[in-house]
């Protein structure tokens, strides 16, 4: 029972990492928590959906399609919203995202429909028995999908020269830009990277879980928190959170009630807010007067 | 008499304050001068409770405010300004000044609420005494109804003076009053603090326009990399080669 | 605009309500108006919390339900008085504003409009699932008719004149909170909190009275929201409600009593108008509150405001 409870917690652990990432390299480079950022998501799983119910695309195409497709949304939401806004008006930043989230999911709503949509699997057997436990196949494909853009963003970030960029602009703003280097176009990238990242999780986190238009704003809670508990701003903090965040879903749910797994898992969220806001990996930073 | 003993504070390594003892007499103008980095915003965070010093002690007339928080300070008798101007932008002027007055309330919450008559009475109060502390820092009527973040930026200070002074505190800190005002409104400004210090107010100055501290101040206190290396009279702290050299040498050597 | 605009202003929309409530026979459109008079008692609320003091909160719906469900407990359980119900539900929903206030007080902007979303979200959570108090999404609840002292009360117009003087008191006292002492306190809490604080002003407690003062409206409007509708289930309590009452503040003003009225009944009666759209309305919502935000972001009847200020002093010149 443990260890089955432990394996799905590792799965949808992976789902809010990916989510986590998302929130973390924007908010490194942008100083935003994107309120949009859950409908990435749902986008991702729903234009899967759509792809391959629809138009009857081939899985691999219409999983890489949707990916992409996010990324664009992505970027559109960055350059229409929030790229000529003032970086200290937060109350803006937070409608703003909040207003573009909410009209992504009335898109969805027009345009890919308000049934829950149940995508095919990535691969052929439903499941498959590692040792006493059994494990879902899309199971594998999602924990291979995070180390693979764990991977990709790691490379991204140390050996190129947009990576660089980012990385100082996340550091600090001004002298990056006092450097030469845009922070708008590193602010840009980082929302496609998000939208890339989330729209795959969307995609790998359908077939197991269906998509619907209206699960993106759960998601974006989930993967903020996801966030947070890790410590916002590093990838690696997104994953412990995930993670972390996951596998207490799970063994609420196994153990006390599945209705309360998410309660146990907002409850998280807000102590982590409350108690230690630079999360548990983070280092505190004095305050500025 | 505002006083602090010992006081040490350290932000990670970096020590900010080190053993830092200073005090501040009624009716009269001390100030804390030395180079950038000395310490002196810090000590005045800590006086004020935005910084909670790591030892030592922070009394106002023999009571303790160490570690206490700044409206708790301030209900002490403590007011300050900010280096960074902290203006309440969209307010008017009046408006910015008369929410000094705040801890003065003497109405009850439901009154406020329902705009008794009572609340009524304070609230004209509230506005006469703002008007008159603006007229008492020069700044003009023409001015009262203006947006406070649209002054410019030497009777912005003024207002923040102004709204410090509404909370009719026994001890005043400034920190840097004069950064960006012109010779004139200077001397005006040491005009005002003198005739403020002879009312009793206790004032702590801190300020790089050394001509204004020398002419203006009865005590001083000489900061150097998060300590007091030398206090005393003006023409004490001048004569003592400790300061020439750690800080007014350059002005000297010429 | 200035304040003392916003309250003749509020006061001429306060006067127009009964005029228009009196003015039709149809009790589908009275039944709309008196949603509208409860909605705008909510964005007053969060008006006072977000466009005073800065204050951002995704979690209204959760004093919503909480009014609500208090009041329909009471009246159905425990046979209590409906005015009655409805201001112990209200002080109820205050109670649990100023608690959650103490914890949330370190947080701002981004990480508080967060946070309550997520408080929000439990809250909705054990509205759905707390079936013995609230019946869940299905059945939901139901409350029986409005009466005061026994005598039924519960036509269209009487629960518009009920819901009428609610928002009376309500605008009365949000008047008097924005142009006097309290009113300054909270802004200066919104534009430095460091200077807010040097003055005096505990800014803590300043952020759960404003709270408190938000979940108190928010709640008192949920009491009479359980007597207008009669029979609700849990998904009016979700998101949805919250994101609703920042759009009405949005449209209406950021910072105007009047502002938030209009709003209210902006968003309360549009989608009603263009019920054929309904699919659209997602949509529409979100691109609007996007354009509003970029393009007048004191808010959409306020943008309008200062833009016919600029324009008819030049017509005249011409």
């Amino acid at each position: 029972m443990l260890g089955q409870i432990v394996v799905s917690g590792i799965t949808i652990g992976a789902i809010y990492a990916l989510i986590a990432i998302g929130f973390t390299i924007v908010f490194a480079t942008n100083r935003v928590v994107n309120f949009a950022h859950g409908e990435f998501v749902m986008a991702g799983g729903m234009l899967y959906a759509y792809f391959t119910g629809v138009h009857h695309v081939p899985i691999a195409p219409a999983f890489l399609l949707a990916a992409v497709l996010s990324g664009v949304i992505a970027w559109v939401v960055y350059q229409v919203g929030l790229s000529d806004v003032d970086r200290d008006n937060h109350i803006a930043q937070v409608m703003i995202t909040l207003g573009a989230g909410i009209a992504l999911k009335g898109a969805a709503q027009v345009w890919l429909g308000k049934d829950t949509l149940f995508p095919p699997a990535f691969s052929g057997p439903a499941s498959v028995a590692i040792g006493p436990l059994t494990v879902s196949s899309q199971a594998l494909w999602i924990a291979g999908g995070l180390l693979v853009f764990l991977l990709a963003l790691q490379v991204l970030l140390k050996y190129t020269k947009l990576g660089a960029s980012m990385r100082a602009v996340s550091l600090n703003h001004y002298a990056a830009t006092l450097m030469g280097i845009s922070p708008g176009r590193a602010a840009a990238m980082a929302f496609v990277m998000a939208g890339v990242i989330g729209g795959a999780a969307g995609g790998l986190l359908a077939p197991l879980a269906s998509t619907h238009y209206d699960n993106g704003i759960f998601l974006a809670i989930k993967g903020f928190a996801a966030a947070i508990v890790g410590g916002i701003g590093s990838p690696l903090g997104a994953v412990v959170g995930g993670l972390v965040l996951g596998l207490t879903e799970s063994l609420a749910a196994g153990y006390v009630s599945s209705v309360y797994k998410d309660v146990v898992s907002l409850a998280l969220l807000l102590f982590v807010l409350i108690l230690r806001p630079q999360g548990l990996l983070g280092r505190a930073l004095p305050q500025k007067l | 008499m505002l006083a602090t003993r010992d006081v040490s504070k350290a932000f990670g390594g970096l020590k900010a304050l080190s053993t830092v003892s200073v005090q501040i007499a009624p009716g009269a103008i001390t100030a804390i001068i030395g180079p950038n980095g000395a310490g002196k915003t810090t000590l005045m965070n800590a006086i004020s409770g935005f910084v909670a010093p790591d030892v030592g002690d922070i009394t106002v007339n023999g009571a303790s405010i160490a570690g206490r928080r700044p409206h708790e300070v301030c209900r002490k008798g403590v007011a300050r300004t900010f280096q960074n101007l902290q203006m309440f932008s969209e307010m008017t002027v009046l408006e910015a000044v008369a929410t000094g007055r705040h801890l003065h309330r003497r109405v009850p919450i439901y009154a406020e609420l329902l705009m008794l008559p009572a609340a009524w009475r304070a609230e004209r109060a509230a506005l006469a005494d703002a008007r008159e502390l603006l007229a008492l820092i020069e700044v003009g009527e023409s001015y009262w109804e203006r947006r406070a973040g649209d002054l410019p930026y030497g009777y912005q200070r003024r207002v923040e003076i102004a709204r410090a002074l509404a909370t009719e505190p026994a001890y005043l800190l400034l920190d840097e009053p004069a950064a960006g005002l012109n010779d004139e409104e200077t001397a005006a400004l040491g005009r005002t603090l003198g005739q403020l210090a002879a009312r009793g107010l206790g004032i702590a100055l801190i300020e790089h326009d050394i001509e204004l501290v020398m002419s203006v101040s009865q005590q001083v206190f000489v900061m150097d990399t998060g300590a007091v290396i030398s206090s005393g009279t003006p023409d004490e702290v001048r004569a003592d080669p400790a300061v020439v050299r750690a800080y007014l040498g350059d002005a000297h050597a010429a | 605009m200035s304040s003392a605009i916003d309250r003749r202003l509020t006061l001429l929309l306060l006067a127009l309500l009964p005029v228009l409530a009196w003015s039709t026979d149809n009790n589908f459109h009275k039944s709309i108006l008196v949603f509208g008079v409860v909605n705008a008692i909510s964005a007053v609320g969060l008006c006072l919390m977000l466009g005073l003091a800065g204050q951002i909160s995704l979690g209204q719906a959760a004093f919503f339900g909480i009014g609500a469900y208090v009041t329909g407990n009471l009246v159905t359980k425990l046979g209590v008085e409906p005015v009655l119900a409805i201001v112990a539900a209200a002080l109820g929903a205050m109670v649990l504003g100023w608690a959650i206030s103490r914890p949330l007080s370190r947080l701002h902007d981004h990480y508080l409009a967060m946070a309550t979303l997520a408080f929000g979200t439990v809250m909705y959570i054990g509205f759905a699932n707390a079936r013995d108090w609230t019946g869940g999404l299905d059945p939901g609840m139901s409350v029986p008719k409005f009466t005061v002292f026994g005598h039924d009360t519960s036509s269209m117009n009487a629960l518009f004149v009920v819901s009428w003087i609610a928002l009376a008191l309500a605008v009365f006292v949000a008047n008097n909170i924005f142009g006097h002492r309290i009113g300054r306190t909270l802004r200066a809490l919104k534009m430095s909190s460091p200077a807010a604080a040097s003055v005096g002003i505990d800014v803590v407690q300043a952020k759960a009275f404003v709270f408190a003062i938000g979940a108190l409206l928010t709640g008192l409007a949920g009491g009479l929201y359980a007597f207008v509708a009669r029979s609700f289930n849990a998904g009016v309590f979700g998101v949805g409600y919250s994101i609703e009452l920042l759009m009405m503040v949005v449209i209406g003003s950021l910072s105007r009593v009047s502002g938030a009225i209009t709003g209210a009944f902006i968003i309360t009666v549009l989608p009603i108008l263009f019920d054929r759209f309904e699919d659209y309305r997602t949509l529409v919502f979100g691109v609007t509150m996007v354009l509003i935000m970029k393009f007048m972001p004191t808010g959409l009847v306020d943008g309008l405001f200062s833009l016919g200020a600029r324009l008819l002093p030049s017509g005249r010149r011409e």
